[in-house]
């Protein structure tokens, strides 16, 4: 996907240098100067001020010259550029709908309701629950490992000893007698 | 969350609160030897420094442990925002401790005459 905005970021910049040298060479500019040349590559982009019909105007002329480059490509980069089609099972793969057990009574909760696909294998119980890591953050604590619990107990342990040792011998110095 | 854990947080606390008691010692003497010089003394300058240094730092390693009790993440930025919670915390503790020995010194010397 970054692949195919660089390159369509390519293009664009090309078609908007040949665009501003037709503009010098012509000496007057003939088309109105647009104030917002940005680059649209995110759809939130829509709502955070960076509307994009300039944008969208810029894309739609460059796309049949982009797709015009990439249908030119060996069949292994053009491949980089537009993934495999995902093959899709049809309407008689479809889940059928089911009665929710046990809807009545309490919170609803949609894991107890949730049948895995045949091709994943059976789950336990009848249910399965996805557990999906989105993120990279590292937790300090780890449930299962005391032995780093431990250690960290006994060099606060020692540290408050070093530093009660410390503050002793301060509170109770000479240097507090006038 | 079991009792090593507690533990750890305890001894967390605890560990603050003794540094920050000790750091204000150590100013409170270096404040107590420029007072030398000029022949005054303030009463009590080491249990003010001791009180106020340990109550700020039991509230700083209280913050820790809540914050590491709230999730435990090792993401910097967001510690980074939460160390400005000592520095709250600490400045006060030390003006306040330095107005303290000002009151402190100020009866002593009304009491002189």
């Amino acid at each position: 996907m970054e692949a195919h905005e660089v390159v369509s970021r390519l293009v664009q910049l090309q078609a908007r240098r040949r665009e501003l040298e037709g503009i010098l060479e012509a000496g007057r500019p003939t088309s109105p100067l647009v104030r917002y040349q940005g680059y649209l590559y995110r759809q939130l982009a829509f709502t955070l001020g960076h509307a994009g019909p300039l944008a969208e105007t810029q894309s739609n002329a460059t796309s049949a010259e982009l797709f015009e480059w990439a249908e030119s490509l060996p069949e292994v980069q053009k491949r980089l550029i537009y993934r495999e089609r995902r093959e899709l099972k049809g309407l008689d793969f479809a889940t059928p709908e089911q009665e929710a057990e046990g809807g009545g009574e309490g919170e609803e909760d949609r894991r107890h309701d949730y049948q895995a696909p045949p091709e994943r294998g059976p789950a336990e119980g009848g249910t399965g629950v996805a557990i999906v890591i989105t993120g990279e953050r590292r937790p300090i604590f780890r449930a299962g490992i005391s032995w780093g619990l431990v250690s960290m107990a006994i060099a606060l342990f020692l540290y408050m000893g070093v530093t009660g040792r410390h503050w002793w011998r301060l509170f109770n110095g000479k240097v507090w007698e006038v | 969350m079991n009792w090593l854990l507690i533990t750890v947080g305890v001894l967390l606390v605890l560990a603050c609160g003794v540094s920050g008691s000790l750091a204000l010692l150590y100013r409170a003497r270096r404040m107590h030897l420029r007072e030398q010089v000029y022949a005054l003394s303030t009463p009590y300058l080491p249990h003010i420094a001791a009180t106020i240094g340990g109550g700020a730092g039991l509230i700083i390693g209280g913050l820790m442990v809540f914050y590491l009790s709230l999730n435990q993440q090792g993401n910097p930025i967001e510690w980074i925002g939460r160390f400005s919670y000592v520095l709250v915390t600490w400045a006060p503790a030390v003006s306040g401790a330095h107005r303290a020995a000002a009151s402190a010194r100020g009866e002593e010397l009304a009491a002189r005459g």
